[in-house]
């Protein structure tokens, strides 16, 4: 999500590290290479969960709820993702299709918000994460 | 373990290269280890030694595991062993190791020489497409209105639906923007190997084994894939690196 920015800042489009982050090692190497006769293989217990974490199943009841909820805060990323002016090219062909009232309000939304609001906007965003993780412990009882 | 263990340590491979190789000198391995290498013939297995194998696995271990064969494959054909294989010290790594498979050993060095190796993550930007699929998909943008302001426990049901038509979209996306990547790659690949994903926002994830000489071409025709299909897609480019995903069977 943050990638963006850091292509930018390089003057490329693609997102280069410099050097492996665990993540990449654990995706690229795990359960990759020759495996000779006599060796000891020492258990991993933590890279195997960061593995499992990282293939999580894609139509589960998580990842339908999460997608919802990154759709919900579009209006609020929008602000940040496109200036003025592309979002009033998006509004005027949004309009023109007749089809994207849902999309065309959070639009507006975003457009006619004072810069006071920001403040308060940046502070929801940051609480959207906690509010969910509570919510959703809630509803497994 | 054995009584050897107290007088030699037990010993970390990384992988196997052509005895004519050279490692680059002062190569820090695992827990702070120099790295070494023994040949036989015309095989060579790169090492260092380890005090505490029971600690083995920590992330700095996999980390310094991929530095190693990293940085030894930036300029010789290499043999990655998986990740975690440690012989008892006293081992003879040339009779022991390499002498019964040399000659499989030899053949897999050959089989990737004058190549490398890059991985390739190539995903949706999630809320530009996230955008594109409420503009094209009504009840999507309706939904969105629904739960605009709830609790996810208020409107649960319509969230799933919401869900269920994101990650479908996305799905039904996925593969055409997928192989128009791998055959623009593949032009400059020696050989691909398409990585297995499970996230909706994954369009592809590959390795590609890369002639040395072809390795800017590759890389500039990752550049000119990011840029065309900025923003609604972005790239990462790992390497280069050693060919994990090219070992030879042996």
């Amino acid at each position: 999500m943050s990638t963006q920015s850091m292509e930018r800042s390089r003057g490329s489009y693609v997102d280069r590290p410099s050097s492996s982050s665990l993540a990449d090692v654990v995706e690229i190497i795990l359960d990759k290479g020759l495996v000779i006769d006599i060796y000891v293989r020492v258990s991993l217990v933590g890279i195997e969960i960061l593995t499992i974490d990282a293939r999580i199943v894609i139509a589960s009841v998580d990842t339908y709820l999460r997608f919802a909820e990154a759709t919900n805060r579009l209006d609020l990323t929008q602000q940040g993702g496109r200036d003025l002016p592309e979002l009033m090219d998006g509004m005027a062909q949004g309009g023109a299709k007749g089809k994207t009232q849902g999309a065309l309000e959070g639009v507006k939304e975003a457009i006619t918000s004072d810069d006071e609001d920001e403040d308060s906007q940046e502070s929801e965003k940051e609480d959207a994460p906690q509010r969910r993780r509570t919510s959703r412990q809630g509803s497994k009882s | 373990m054995s009584d050897q263990a107290t007088v030699s340590p037990n010993l970390y491979l990384y992988g196997i290269i052509s005895s004519e190789a050279a490692v680059p000198q002062n190569l820090e391995g695992l827990q702070g280890q120099r790295v070494r290498t023994t040949s036989h013939g015309p095989v060579a297995v790169v090492f260092s030694e380890m005090d505490e194998v029971e600690a083995l696995g920590t992330p700095e271990d996999l980390l310094a595991h991929t530095r190693v064969l990293d940085a030894v494959g930036a300029s010789e054909p290499v043999l990655p062993l998986v990740f975690g294989t440690v012989v008892a010290g006293g081992t003879a790594l040339d009779e022991d190791i390499l002498q019964p498979r040399a000659a499989g050993y030899a053949a897999g060095l050959e089989s990737i020489r004058g190549c490398t190796q890059y991985s390739l993550v190539v995903r949706f930007d999630r809320d530009v497409l996230l955008r594109e699929i409420v503009e094209e998909n009504a009840e999507a943008a309706d939904l969105r209105g629904v739960i605009a302001g709830t609790s996810e426990d208020e409107t649960r049901m319509q969230r799933m639906r919401l869900g269920e038509i994101v990650v479908h979209a996305l799905e039904t996306k996925q593969p055409a923007e997928s192989a128009a990547v791998v055959s623009r790659i593949e032009e400059f690949a020696h050989e691909i190997s398409i990585r297995e994903t499970g996230q909706p926002e994954d369009v592809v994830e590959l390795a590609a084994l890369v002639q040395r000489e072809q390795m800017e071409s590759f890389e500039r025709v990752v550049e000119e894939l990011a840029e065309q299909l900025h923003p609604r897609i972005t790239f990462r480019l790992i390497g280069p690196q050693a060919p994990y995903d090219f070992v030879p069977e042996v």
